[in-house]
């Protein structure tokens, strides 16, 4: 049946046993998961789940969605893999492209529920966490900021997430939302603008949420844009 | 760089020009540079992008770690799946099936036979007539 030789394995010893693994590409890896290398699909799992968690929560605004999303989106890498190909000059034509897509696209079709209050819960502060009263303020800006974002539409929010978060290209991003590059845009510009309406107040005095690089006293409304 | 498109950079994408589109960037840095009123945009789109960044991180509720284990272990229910593509091997071919291969062979073979006896006696009686023909053409060249 399926060449199922070695076992998967997903913690850190993935690593060790194959070293070469970790410089081999994205595509190398989906080569190989192509003719069945479970480990080669751990080491592909291993390098994408974080940001793919980030990417996924930051669209679904739910624990639970997100997870069920990345885990379709890994069974997607997996069944897909023996026909994946990278197209150049493709809209998919690197596997962190594609990824995202299937991604997003689950993330957009699934079967919406209400946001997680998990989600907007106080996350785990580091050592270095600042004062009680300090904590409170940042989470209570926090809290605002999310509940804002939680208004936009998720294609908005998708735009965002990648364009701000994930720090991808307004090219790349069309190539993963299935648009164009101009529909990117004014998705970014509506999300924006209507967070900027939203969050007026914290923007406003710029003392919640100060701006790197900030000029005290500058003007909180945007006049310009087209669209 | 018009000041409308330098508002709407900065309303899509931010105050960062990182953030900006590669295509763009030089001239928005140009345009923000010669421009001492933009400033005030920048500040404001830095100012929201802040806000963003001090929303809780959706990550820090997923763990990663036990999505990666269950999508291996999900994984492993589907061997099926990644079966890598081989020809459906073709059922043995029985005795008769040769038999009657041959048979077909022999028959292809006599009928050859046959149709280059016909061919050849046609050929010679076309290439007489051909011949005729040129025979007949020489004269007239010759009485150009």
């Amino acid at each position: 049946m399926a060449p199922r030789a070695r076992p998967l394995a997903l913690d850190g010893a993935t690593g060790k046993d194959s070293p070469g693994m970790d410089s081999q590409s994205d595509e190398a890896l989906m080569a190989a998961i192509g003719q069945g290398d479970q480990r080669a699909f751990a080491r592909l799992v291993e390098r994408h789940s974080r940001r793919a968690a980030a990417l996924a929560a930051r669209i679904t605004l739910n624990r639970s969605d997100a997870e069920e999303v990345v885990q379709e989106a890994f069974l997607r890498v997996w069944t897909k893999a023996p026909a994946w190909r990278p197209q150049a000059g493709a809209a998919d034509a690197t596997f962190a492209t594609w990824f995202r897509r299937v991604l997003v696209n689950l993330c957009i079709d699934r079967r919406r529920r209400p946001v997680n209050e998990d989600i907007d819960k106080v996350p785990e502060m580091a050592d270095d966490a600042p004062s009680a009263p300090e904590q409170i303020d940042r989470l209570r800006t926090a809290r605002r900021v999310n509940a804002a974002v939680a208004e936009l539409p998720e294609r908005q929010r998708a735009a965002l997430a990648l364009c701000h978060f994930e720090g991808v290209s307004n090219i790349e991003a069309a190539d993963v939302l299935g648009i164009s590059v101009g529909a990117v845009e004014s998705l970014l510009v509506r999300a924006r603008r209507a967070l900027k309406t939203s969050l007026a107040d914290l923007a406003g005095d710029g003392s919640a949420a100060p701006a790197p690089g900030s000029i005290p006293g500058a003007a909180a409304s945007t006049t310009g844009g087209t669209r | 760089m018009t000041p409308e498109r330098f508002a709407t950079l900065l309303d899509a994408y931010g105050g960062d020009p990182k953030r900006w589109p590669a295509a763009e960037r030089g001239d928005a840095e140009a345009y923000l540079a010669a421009t001492p009123s933009a400033r005030v945009l920048i500040d404001d789109a830095l100012r929201l992008d802040a806000l963003l960044d001090a929303g809780v991180p959706a990550a820090a509720a997923v763990d990663a770690g036990r999505i990666a284990a269950l999508a291996a272990a999900t994984a492993q229910e589907h061997p099926a799946t990644v079966l890598p593509f081989r020809p459906k091997p073709r059922p043995a071919r029985p005795v008769w099936a040769w038999a009657r291969a041959g048979a077909l062979a022999a028959a292809g073979i006599a009928g050859l036979i046959v149709g280059m006896g016909n061919v050849t006696d046609s050929v010679q009686r076309n290439a007489g007539s051909a011949l005729d023909l040129y025979d007949a053409a020489q004269v007239e060249d010759a009485s150009w």
